[in-house]
């Protein structure tokens, strides 16, 4: 009896954990037969579930929104979302259900560069429509490929141009130890020759470390004016509480924190203070624009349980809309014309002001502005640098519109930076 | 140069008390009663989640970090009796079932109560030697690890409990037929083990923010001393296996980078459990013994 008990009880914890381990949210149902289809692949487990629940959330508002204006072309919209599992492996097999399977008119996809090139790798080769809707390290080139989020002429150059002029030349860089982090240390590197500043320190962070001891007494020694963080995850986070405990002053810039883990919601002040972030969007970019407060009311009415309004929303319900304009203005839902409809100069009032979808390059130009956290962890925005256009690509000569790229460009392909990388 | 080698010694200190804390919970589990606990992380999930609440339900963190340890100790007694119970003995199934546990209670924790809660504020502020600031909090940490091993030292060294514990795990059939209570002696120490846990995850949370995977991140590390220690004495596996990891890791951690600091533990670790399979304390004991013979 017991033995059989046990042998039951091992099969149901086992389907339990079987079950868990696959766990997908099933498609919400469609209204008719005929829908158009986004496909979301978003993390709701695992590491990233934290700020990419609100991404979802953001993907659903503009469908219910533009559901409610009658659709489009006639048809509903349908939003299809698996979860992610924060999981590069998910997110490379469930690229190819939407495709093959579900027949996905366009995939959103990826909160992490690795998430986004696994999931992007399989769109792009069965000829779908793909967005990421997240900030990145920019440089993709590619027909197939959609980026709603700020890149690192829009972040990173601003943010240290403003940084440098601020409190100093000398600067410490910590950067995740993966694609993104590294880019967006190059870039960093960039930006400091270009306005003059120095680099007298640089650490690359595994992902998943949560111990900075090390780190802390580096920093020290090396006195930097201001501190450089791409800092990535939960346990890479912990850096800040670590260094406020230990006394360490520096002010600092990121292009992570805030908008999407909304930091300054959540560590108890003052361990964020004089942090600075370029930002494209926060919940507090309600109090600047009556479109950003608008956005922050809609959201909070549909989901009144959500822990934050962050970019990656913003970014999400800014490629539905993004899209149901280019299906409108396309006349239909065939690729080829959809993309050349995406291709004509679209934009849309996002919640931060107007963005334009830019032929050339495929990302957006968007305004931002320079998000200061004071000891209480209240936001100041200290600077609004205006609409910035995505240049650097267009300056390496990329155009869509004529020809199809399909690669990532680096600091490094762009020989009037050659200078400042070998340093 | 003071300063410098004070950093040093700051460094290991503290990877010594995050070996010995996230730890101590699972060689106790694993050491006495032969169960791999894949769930110790959400245990000190427990714990952690516990602090915040009661921290911010207006009580002080004296009361707080101690709460944490509690209810991660009821929440473990109530796992034991419900389903850990049925699988002494049983090893592999013992692991699956606990990992099973860890994946529902993550996912459980995050669809409950949400992806986050309240982070907490860490304690006491800095200090300064030559140059560079520390933590007093991790000063506190390691002061903490210390006391924590000593206690569980005298426990099992001094009280019926811990005399009866070292029987059932020496022999359960003698123990239980001299009229040991094996069964009661099981839930108790699995308690012990999901409260030093919990009270693991209660002093973490003041430094870290508190997510649904925030035990996980401390699990490999501890099985890591865990292994390496070896369970045929707790407190002296614990102690040689803390120190031996720590060094290899401060040292390349300050020499090199965080990367290589992390890697050389790693290997360290696997040449330990190579050539001494059943861990550091069986070793130990060996040459122990071997001197007094000669």
């Amino acid at each position: 009896m017991q033995t059989s008990f046990n042998s039951r009880l091992r099969h149901i914890v086992i389907a339990a954990v079987a079950s868990a381990a696959c766990l997908v949210i099933k498609p919400i149902a469609g209204i008719s037969e005929e829908t158009i289809k986004i496909c979301a692949i978003d993390d709701a487990s695992g590491d990233f579930a934290l700020p990419v629940i609100l991404k979802t959330d953001g993907a659903k508002l503009a469908v219910a929104e533009i559901n409610a204006a009658g659709g489009v072309l006639g048809k509903k919209l349908e939003l299809i979302h698996y979860d992610g599992q924060s999981d590069v492996r998910r997110h490379q097999e469930f690229a190819q259900r939407c495709i093959l399977e579900d027949r996905a008119n366009v995939v959103m996809a990826g909160y992490t560069s690795s998430e986004r090139e696994a999931a992007r790798a399989i769109a792009v080769k069965n000829k779908t429509i793909f967005w990421h809707n997240n900030q990145g390290e920019g440089g993709i080139a590619d027909k197939y490929s959609f980026f709603t989020g700020p890149i690192p002429e829009q972040q990173i150059l601003t943010g240290i141009d403003y940084m440098i002029k601020k409190y100093g030349p000398k600067m410490y860089i910590l950067a995740a130890d993966y694609g993104f982090g590294q880019v967006s240390a190059q870039w960093t590197h960039v930006a400091a020759g270009l306005y003059g500043g120095k680099i007298v320190g640089e650490e690359f962070i595994p992902l998943g470390n949560s111990q900075f001891a090390s780190t802390i007494a580096n920093v020290q020694r090396a006195k930097p004016d201001f501190l450089v963080e791409y800092l990535v995850g939960a346990n890479q986070s912990q850096f800040y509480p670590q260094a406020n405990s230990a006394g360490i002053d520096f002010p600092a810039v990121s292009t992570v924190n805030l908008q999407q883990g909304y930091e300054h919601r959540r560590f108890p002040p003052p361990a964020l203070k004089n942090l600075y972030v370029p930002i494209a969007f926060i919940e507090e970019v309600g109090t600047q624009t009556p479109s950003a407060k608008k956005f922050v009311d809609d959201f909070r009415r549909m989901f009144p349980d959500a822990a934050n309004v962050n970019q990656p929303a913003r970014c999400a319900y800014v490629a539905v809309h993004l899209m149901a304009e280019a299906w409108k203005r396309a006349g239909s839902t065939n690729t080829d014309e959809v993309i050349s409809a995406l291709e004509s100069g679209i934009s849309f009032d996002a919640p931060e002001g107007r963005v334009l979808l830019d032929p050339a390059t495929h990302h957006l130009t968007m305004s931002i502005r320079m998000a200061q956290v004071q000891p209480d962890h209240s936001i100041k925005f200290v600077q609004d640098f205006g609409p910035i256009e995505p240049w650097w690509l267009r300056s390496l000569g990329v155009n869509l519109v004529r020809s199809d790229d399909a690669k990532q460009y680096l600091p490094a392909d762009d020989k009037r930076f050659a200078k400042f990388l070998n340093k | 140069m003071l300063s410098e080698g004070f950093s040093l010694f700051y460094q290991y200190a503290d990877s010594i008390s995050l070996l010995m804390l996230s730890a101590v919970g699972l060689m106790i589990i694993f050491g006495m009663m032969g169960v791999i606990n894949m769930a110790h992380g959400e245990l000190m999930l427990v714990g952690a989640y516990t602090t915040s609440v009661v921290f911010y339900a207006g009580l002080p963190l004296f009361v707080a970090i101690p709460a944490g340890a509690s209810a991660a100790a009821a929440f473990g007694i109530v796992l034991e009796r419900l389903i850990i119970r049925r699988f002494y003995g049983q090893l592999l199934s013992s692991l699956v079932v606990t990992w099973g546990l860890s994946l529902l209670l993550a996912q459980g924790f995050l669809i409950i109560i949400g992806p986050s809660i309240r982070s907490l504020p860490t304690p006491f502020g800095s200090f300064s030697v030559g140059g560079f600031s520390y933590s007093y909090y991790r000063v506190f940490m390691f002061v903490i690890a210390l006391a924590v091993t000593l206690a569980i030292w005298a426990l099992l060294r001094f009280t019926k409990y811990g005399v009866e514990a070292r029987a059932t795990m020496e022999n359960p059939a003698m123990a239980h037929a001299l009229g040991v209570n094996t069964d009661r002696i099981y839930m108790v120490t699995f308690g012990l083990g999901a409260a030093l846990a919990g009270l693991a995850g209660s002093l973490f949370a003041l430094e870290a923010p508190i997510e649904p995977t925030f035990g996980r991140n401390y699990t490999p590390i501890a099985f890591i001393t865990v292994v390496v220690g070896g369970s045929s004495d707790i407190v002296a596996g614990l102690i040689a296996s803390a120190l031996s990891l720590s060094a290899v890791r401060a040292i390349f951690t300050t020499q090199f980078n965080i990367l290589i600091g992390y890697v050389a533990m790693l290997v360290s670790a696997f040449v330990l459990i190579r050539f001494i399979p059943n861990g550091l304390s069986e070793f130990l004991e060996t040459v122990l013994n071997r001197l007094r013979r000669s």
